[in-house]
């Protein structure tokens, strides 16, 4: 099979994340940046269906550092790299989708693999965006995934509950915690990673009619309260959920 | 890490990316289970395959084996990533199986042994324990007692050995024996041991004060049969071979050393800064924050000396000393940081529920093994004030360097070398006592204005010496002035004067 695995470069999530003077943009100074975590169950993914013959190929849109994150999916076991490099990352998913869209038209392509969201945006929208724009089916939250001849079967979370559901070939997913374990990159394969093509493409992003206006914290969780120890604390308790929070 | 950390780590972009590897393997395969393998006092070995897949055993040994075959710092960063699973107990037993029992088997085993260990112990199959320390000799390797007698093709083991890392575990021995009980030093040979020989028992597993999730054993041989194509080296070569990994395994005791401070100072800054007392946290009182001071100077001090250490190691030249300094101090500064976290912690670091105590009782090892502080300081005032040099044997070559004269030639070319002229009246029996391997008691009586030398105490002498190999031959060869030694306490003399007139008599040894 030939996979292609679309990866996003984002700051780690241990990262104390500040706001920069603009108000609509985060401070990066300082940020370590990582792998998506979820793109780490795409990677993983596509190398269980590479097979003997296929491939699975790094698609990341990004500044020329991401070419680091790129050499991570390399040294789980990917054969090449491709970065469409821009000077900063587009904060509207449809720019982003538009982009890898028209370099995904290229590569012809068994399965696209996506993780189901960036842990820094939170949009969920990449994947399902560049499917509609290929005209290809895809389905997102997925946390098995079987591909038998030219057929995909998918089962995937849903509110409460499960669904399973086939796909033709060419299609694509987009990866759900409970797919698999992600696989951590080896020292031998670090070392093989170096070796790998990477080719970087300079890119012109499209036109965006999305603006973000402001970027602001969550106000500070108010301070908890101890009402006592052990059994003779439970009527102040109780009283407490039912009078002040009023949750019972 | 600031940019100025960055700009002047010896970690170049790949060490890092190595790092991310090892701190996510450490985080989710080993610190979740290090407190069950704590209680049990011992690892479950199924961590070893999954380590040889990560390509963490074979750090330094070549592809054929598995191994990635890359520079000494990729060792570190895993070192330093390991320490962070929160005991010190497993990264030791780590350590063993990859820097200290296996290399002499790659460093001086034969091709076909090479074939057939290296790439199980890089895959983590097999697990090797380094075996020398006996019930009666620990820094003294050339005393050990355990026998390898040869019969036919096989040699016939017997002895015991302890405070054995991976004693229980291990499948594989780097096993120091007496080929030649008649010799000290050039009686000892090294054996690769497999421990599914018959007559092979683990005698007990040991009772250790800390440590506890890295198992430490006694072993037992009873006449095992090991086929002498499992000799490392040759014969009588097995004291040198031990000695030629010592360096390596020191710098790995130090920078262990200072990995393991780093994570329980961290830990207990985290304490500090939500602990409580009088009404403020603890780290806001002057006395705590100046304790923290002194402590992060100190680890920087004792990591960049592993560094530096480990930079003259990596360069190929003679580290003994930088490696030998580090290992004294960066391992007594990390038993002193625990003692200090402990004290940061008040009642709680005396108790299990906090990591103070378990990191107290872990660093109390660093200071012993590996060779202890006293071991280092000896190595070191020799090469500071005696101006002694410690070569190391090349590369491929582990024959010891015999070209310097014995003491017994010495002695016996005493009487060729007496000036009776310059003796002047001199009358008198000299006694020498030289300890260690070579040496003996000698009596050199000088009477009627000739030299008489024999082995052995005969008559009553007036005039009594008693010095060391090592110093008896740098003395006569010119490498120590006998001042210097004489004032080091290295030779002991009774009658100085006598002593005196008899160097004065003698020409210098050609």
């Amino acid at each position: 099979m030939k996979c292609v695995v679309c990866l996003k470069r984002v700051p780690d999530t241990g990262t104390r994340i500040k706001i920069d003077s603009s108000g609509t943009a985060i401070d990066d100074t300082d940020v370590e940046w990582i792998v998506n975590p979820y793109d780490e169950f795409a990677i993983t993914e596509a190398l269980t269906h590479r097979g003997s013959d296929g491939e699975v190929i790094i698609l990341a849109l990004g500044p020329e550092e991401t070419t680091k994150e790129i050499r991570t999916a390399l040294a789980m076991g990917a054969d090449q790299g491709i970065l469409l490099q821009v000077q900063r990352p587009p904060t509207d998913p449809l720019q982003t989708a538009q982009v890898l869209a028209s370099a995904l038209k290229e590569l012809e392509f068994d399965l696209l693999f996506f993780g189901c969201r960036g842990v820094d945006d939170d949009n969920c929208a990449v994947g399902p965006m560049v499917a509609s724009i290929l005209d290809i089916p895809l389905l997102s939250d997925v946390i098995q995934f079987d591909v038998e001849g030219s057929k995909a079967t998918v089962q995937r979370e849903t509110e409460g509950g499960h669904e399973i559901g086939n796909m033709p070939l060419p299609c694509g997913i987009t990866t759900q915690k409970g797919l698999n374990e992600p696989k951590l990159p080896s020292l031998p394969g670090i070392m093989k990673a170096k070796k790998k093509p990477l080719e970087i493409r300079p890119v012109e992003l499209p036109d965006s009619s999305l603006e973000i206006v402001e970027m602001s914290f969550p106000p500070d969780r108010p301070p908890g309260k101890i009402v006592g120890e052990g059994a003779d604390a439970v009527p102040e308790l109780i009283r407490v959920l039912q009078e002040e929070a009023k949750v019972l | 890490m600031n940019e100025a950390q960055t700009a002047c780590s010896p970690f170049n972009e790949d060490h890092q990316s190595f790092r991310q590897t090892c701190r996510r393997f450490v985080s989710e395969k080993i610190t979740p289970r290090i407190d069950e393998w704590e209680a049990n006092k011992g690892y479950d070995r199924s961590i070893f395959p999954e380590m040889g897949a990560m390509g963490l055993l074979g750090i330094p040994y070549p592809e054929e084996y598995g191994g990635s075959e890359l520079d000494f710092w990729y060792s570190v960063v895993w070192m330093e990533e390991l320490a962070r699973c929160g005991a010190a107990g497993f990264p030791m037993s780590t350590m063993v199986h990859s820097y200290m029992a296996s290399p002499p088997i790659e460093r001086f085993g034969t091709q076909e042994l090479k074939d057939r260990f290296m790439p199980q112990i890089v895959a983590g199959e097999k697990i090797t324990a380094l075996a020398i320390s006996e019930p009666g000799a620990g820094s003294d390797v050339a005393g050990i007692r355990t026998t390898a007698v040869r019969d036919g093709d096989h040699y016939i083991v017997n002895g015991s050995k302890t405070f054995i890392t991976n004693g229980t575990e291990a499948d594989l021995l780097t096993l120091a024996v007496k080929t030649d009980p008649s010799q000290t030093h050039s009686g000892v040979s090294a054996l690769v041991f497999e421990t599914d020989t018959p007559g092979f028992s683990i005698g007990r597993k040991l009772e250790k004060l800390g440590c506890h999730s890295s198992d430490t054993a006694e072993l037992a041989f009873d006449n095992c049969r090991v086929p002498v194509k499992n000799l490392l080296g040759k014969e009588g070569e097995g004291f040198y071979i031990i000695m030629d990994n010592f360096q390596q395994e020191r710098l790995v005791g130090a920078i262990s050393a200072v990995a393991g401070a780093e994570l329980i100072f961290a830990k207990t800054l985290e304490y500090a800064r939500s602990r409580k007392a009088f009404g403020k946290p603890i780290g806001h009182f002057q006395v705590q924050r100046h304790r923290f001071a002194e402590i992060a100077t100190r680890i920087e001090a004792a990591r960049q000396m592993a560094y530096h250490a480990t930079r003259v190691f990596v360069s190929g030249q003679n580290a003994v000393r930088e490696i030998s300094m580090a290992k004294l101090f960066c391992c007594e500064t990390g038993t002193w940081v625990a003692d200090q976290c402990v004290q940061t912690y008040g009642g709680w670091g005396y108790m299990e529920e906090y990591p103070a105590a378990r990191a107290l009782r872990d660093t109390r090892l660093l200071t012993i093994g590996g060779g202890t502080s006293e071991i280092m300081r000896e190595i070191l005032s020799r090469m500071v004030f005696d101006g002694k040099e410690y070569l190391l044997p090349e590369e491929g070559s582990s024959t010891p360097d015999t070209s310097g004269p014995t003491v017994s030639e010495i002695f016996g070319s005493l009487p060729k070398r007496f000036r009776s002229e310059k003796a002047g009246d001199l009358q008198e029996v000299f006694r020498f006592d030289i300890s260690g391997s070579g040496g003996g008691t000698w009596t050199v009586q000088v009477k009627e204005g000739e030299m008489h030398v024999r082995e052995g105490a005969h008559e009553d002498p007036g005039c009594s010496v008693q010095t060391d190999v090592d110093t008896y031959v740098a003395v006569e060869t010119g490498q120590i002035k006998p001042q210097d030694a004489f004032m080091a306490g290295r030779i002991t003399v009774d009658n100085i004067p006598a002593m005196m007139a008899l160097s004065g008599s003698l020409s210098r040894l050609s």
